[in-house]
């Protein structure tokens, strides 16, 4: 009983389309239907088709494929495109002839697209099929991951931003500002600063007088103009009420903060409505010597410092004493 | 998976007729139910319409022309669906599909769990898929299974489909 089977070329066909059958001395006998869509017209030699995958293996294309007859992974690049590089084996039938079987490997979907292939160019036993669907549905899956993640990124921007935000003026709220401040006593951020407490003199008489919509108005006039007081890394919050606070950066010194506090103040007295005289109290603390955990004891002093001007006759400026362990710095403007 | 399944779904109701849906992702069956409800269709109905809209998603229906080379092909191979369903994801509880073919080449497709809603959805995918492959069929949902009778499968022209996305289409 003998083993050996002979195959006719149609049975080949259909069980190997990427098979090439060459003579030892690398001649083009046949070759497979898939394979011959990649062989280029007039190609007569191995070396015509292919170029070795590394470059020192650079034209000894058939010393490659000899060297595969003992079993091990061949892999070639096509010679006209280098981008798709095939791999599979070799076996020596005999008869003077080698026989190649190979596949498209890692680079499937390129030699998809480049050469057009169809599902009759694939034997029902391999995966490309199943890899493609595989790659499309994964990248489908992916996109629609990104848009979906994007889409709820933007819905947390949306809600973090409304939840520091203040609904009557558009600036910032209490918890807004105790951000802004977290972040600016972070020691990695090191930039002093100055945070002006402001509170505003006779708002009641507004809201009694002449109603609460004229009230929300001139809160809303109070935050536009602290609003333009501040530069990019600044930052302006109405704690509720008529109570606003300002978180000015820099390195400031009493007297041009004691110059900007009456400028503001002017502003605020220019908005008052009718004959109800309304004005502002400012208590200035100025952030050296707080640390990150001192947000409390920050805001706890400039409302003292608040409170020395409501008591000294409103419509004015106080600026806090530095704290006794701070180093005394020399007073510049920002 | 499940939110995407649900954004699917929403976005379907918007498509169908410009219902207004909660975006907070409800669960899928309960957002069909209330569309049902509230457009007066019946939601085998509306299920039916889902499975033909899925078809219409490029993405999707790219997929789903992998999966046969033509109408008849793609209908003998129904049963892999499931399996290819759990290549892609887990998370789908997807039920088995058994196919019968009858002598007088009927062909029938009977869902393991016996649910209505995927066998509604699966008969709105497979006459999208019939149109889509230029076949021409009558297919009947009953309380058993879904009943395929092909008459022609080259009636029309089928949609030009390639096997890279990246190769541009005609």
């Amino acid at each position: 009983m003998t083993h050996a089977l002979t195959l006719c070329r149609d049975a080949l066909d259909r069980l190997m389309p990427m098979h090439l059958c060459l003579s030892d001395d690398g001649t083009i006998r046949f070759a497979g239907p898939t394979m011959r869509k990649l062989i280029p017209q007039g190609a007569q030699q191995a070396g015509d088709v292919f170029v070795g995958t590394s470059s020192h293996a650079q034209g000894c294309v058939m010393s490659l494929i000899r060297a595969a007859v003992a079993g091990q992974r061949l892999s070639l690049r096509l010679r006209h495109h280098p981008q798709l590089v095939l791999r599979g084996h070799v076996v020596a039938p005999g008869f003077g002839t080698l026989l190649l079987d190979l596949g498209f490997g890692v680079t499937l979907s390129d030699a998809v697209a480049v050469l057009g292939l169809t599902e009759n160019d694939f034997a029902p036993t391999g995966l490309a099929l199943e890899l493609m669907f595989l790659q499309e549905a994964n990248r489908a899956i992916q996109g629609e991951l990104a848009r979906f993640n994007r889409h709820l990124m933007l819905a947390r921007q949306d809600a973090e931003r409304e939840a520091h935000t203040d609904p009557l003026t558009g600036i910032l709220n209490r918890r807004g500002l105790l951000a802004a401040l977290r972040q600016m006593l972070d020691p990695r951020d090191g930039q002093p600063f100055a945070v002006v407490h402001l509170d505003l003199d006779n708002f009641k008489q507004v809201n009694d007088r002449l109603g609460h919509p004229v009230g929300d108005q001139l809160l809303k006039e109070v935050a536009r103009i602290l609003g333009r007081m501040t530069r990019s890394h600044d930052h302006a919050a109405r704690l509720g009420g008529d109570e606003f606070v300002l978180v000015l950066g820099g390195n400031w010194s009493c007297q041009t903060l004691d110059g900007m506090g009456m400028r503001i103040i002017r502003g605020i007295e220019q908005l008052s409505p009718g004959d109800c005289k309304v004005s502002a109290s400012l208590g200035i603390v100025l952030s050296a010597g707080y640390g990150p955990n001192d947000i409390d004891r920050l805001l706890a002093d400039s409302d003292v410092a608040l409170y020395a001007s409501k008591r000294g006759g409103k419509g004015r400026v106080s600026v806090a004493p530095q704290p006794v362990d701070c180093a005394v710095r020399p007073h510049q403007g920002p | 998976m499940r939110e995407l399944v649900s954004r699917a779904i929403e976005r379907f109701l918007q498509s169908e007729s410009s219902y207004l849906v909660e975006s907070d992702l409800l669960p899928p069956d309960v957002m069909l139910r209330t569309a049902a409800r509230d457009l007066q269709k019946p939601l085998d109905e509306l299920v039916e319409d889902l499975g033909a809209w899925l078809v219409r998603q490029n993405e999707i229906w790219r997929l789903l022309r992998f999966c046969g080379s033509d109408f008849l092909d793609f209908l003998l191979r129904l049963d892999e669906l499931p399996e290819r369903m759990r290549l892609v994801t887990d998370d789908i509880a997807f039920p088995e599909i058994a196919l019968t073919r009858g002598k007088d080449g009927l062909v029938w497709v009977t869902l393991e769990s016996g649910s209505p809603r995927w066998s509604a959805l699966l008969s709105g995918l497979l006459r999208a898929m019939a149109d889509d492959y230029g076949a021409l069929c009558v297919i009947t949902r009953g309380d058993d299974g879904i009943r395929i009778d092909v008459s022609d499968l080259d009636f029309a022209e089928a949609r030009t489909f390639r096997l890279s996305a990246r190769t541009a289409a005609p």
